[in-house]
């Protein structure tokens, strides 16, 4: 081996030119790791900064009519607005919930591209539901 | 700390050498490492929140004066609100970049109801943390469930063990906040290790 060879600096390679299975030093996540936490930090700063967190009406205040929920219930609120409480309240989360629990087990007897398909419906309805919730009341 | 070998729960987690396929961007989108990174934001927004805030009928008084007299009181608190807010919806992303890259297939089952867990327990801390607010918004939201509850048979029982005693004026109650600060966070924590524990037992990429 020509010993001017070993002498001179290594570039490294892209992640995307090693093959998959090549094993890197920890190092390289952890860089990888403190970007994605400052860029995380600065949003949320950046949240705290721009966006002010109103308070509560005051107890003591005239009374005001409410039939609030915070924005990750209000799927269930929307629902609870126009359903029985035993369906929109419990029935429906629940048979949700089960179905994500049990989504290895439908992956296995119907495939994973059905599998997917049944949990976005799922996930776009919940979601589709907070959106209402919050544009309407 | 001694050798971390891969014996050692820290050689588990932090290995010396990793994949470098769990150096590309699209194996997570960083969206695990962003939850739980949230998660000790909360943590220590949380414990300096609890030297001022006061559960129950001073629960609305406490926070107002928390929000405008203390010194970053409320700079504190939005933090733990946006984090709060982000870790709901950053755990729901990663959710679904689980299944459609399909990581929730067996052999990794049990962290992917772990992970339901999760997701099930964020929101519910997120609700409870809501309802410590005080005011007459968090009273009619403990008022919804306290009802969803007792239309249960026996929910009674389980609506005052959650609950408390509130009224529609005020969720904040001293049973809230026994469930917000100290039983659903440690559960939470806890399940979160099992999860990172599992994700590398099961041969997974590590989190970011």
């Amino acid at each position: 081996m020509d010993p001017t060879e070993s002498d001179r600096p290594q570039v490294p390679l892209k992640a995307k030119e090693r093959a998959p299975k090549e094993r890197v030093p920890l190092i390289e996540l952890q860089v990888r790791e403190y970007i994605s936490t400052f860029l995380w930090l600065s949003l949320l700063f950046g949240l705290t900064a721009g966006v002010e967190v109103p308070l509560d009406t005051s107890p003591k205040a005239a009374a005001v009519s409410l039939s609030k929920a915070p924005w990750v219930f209000g799927s269930i609120q929307y629902l609870l607005q126009r359903w029985p409480a035993w369906l929109s309240g419990w029935v429906l989360p629940l048979l949700s919930m089960a179905v994500l629990l049990t989504l290895p087990w439908w992956s296995e007897k119907l495939g994973g591209r059905l599998t997917w398909i049944i949990f976005l419906i799922l996930s776009l309805v919940w979601v589709g539901l907070t959106f209402l919730y919050m544009l309407m009341g | 700390m001694g050798k971390q070998g891969n014996n050692s729960f820290m050689g588990h987690i932090r290995p010396r050498q990793i994949m470098t396929g769990a150096l590309r961007l699209r194996a997570t989108f960083c969206l695990g490492g962003f939850s739980f990174l949230a998660f000790l934001v909360l943590t220590i927004t949380g414990v300096l929140l609890l030297f001022f805030y006061q559960p129950g009928v001073e629960a609305f008084v406490s926070l107002s004066e928390l929000n405008s007299v203390l010194p970053y009181g409320g700079v504190i608190r939005s933090l733990h609100f946006w984090a709060a807010q982000m870790m709901v919806i950053s755990v729901f992303l990663h959710m679904v970049r689980v299944v459609w890259s399909k990581a929730y297939r067996p052999l990794r089952e049990l962290n992917w109801i772990t992970g339901v867990v999760l997701f099930v327990l964020t929101v519910i801390l997120d609700y409870s943390g809501y309802l410590l607010r005080g005011g007459q918004e968090s009273g009619a939201a403990a008022t919804i469930g306290q009802a969803l509850f007792t239309s249960l048979p026996g929910g009674q029982a389980l609506a005052t063990i959650f609950f408390g005693q509130p009224s529609s004026f005020n969720g904040s109650t001293l049973n809230m906040y026994a469930w917000h600060v100290f039983i659903l966070p440690g559960v939470l924590g806890f399940l979160q290790m099992f999860h990172f524990w599992r994700i590398r037992r099961d041969g997974g990429v590590r989190p970011l």
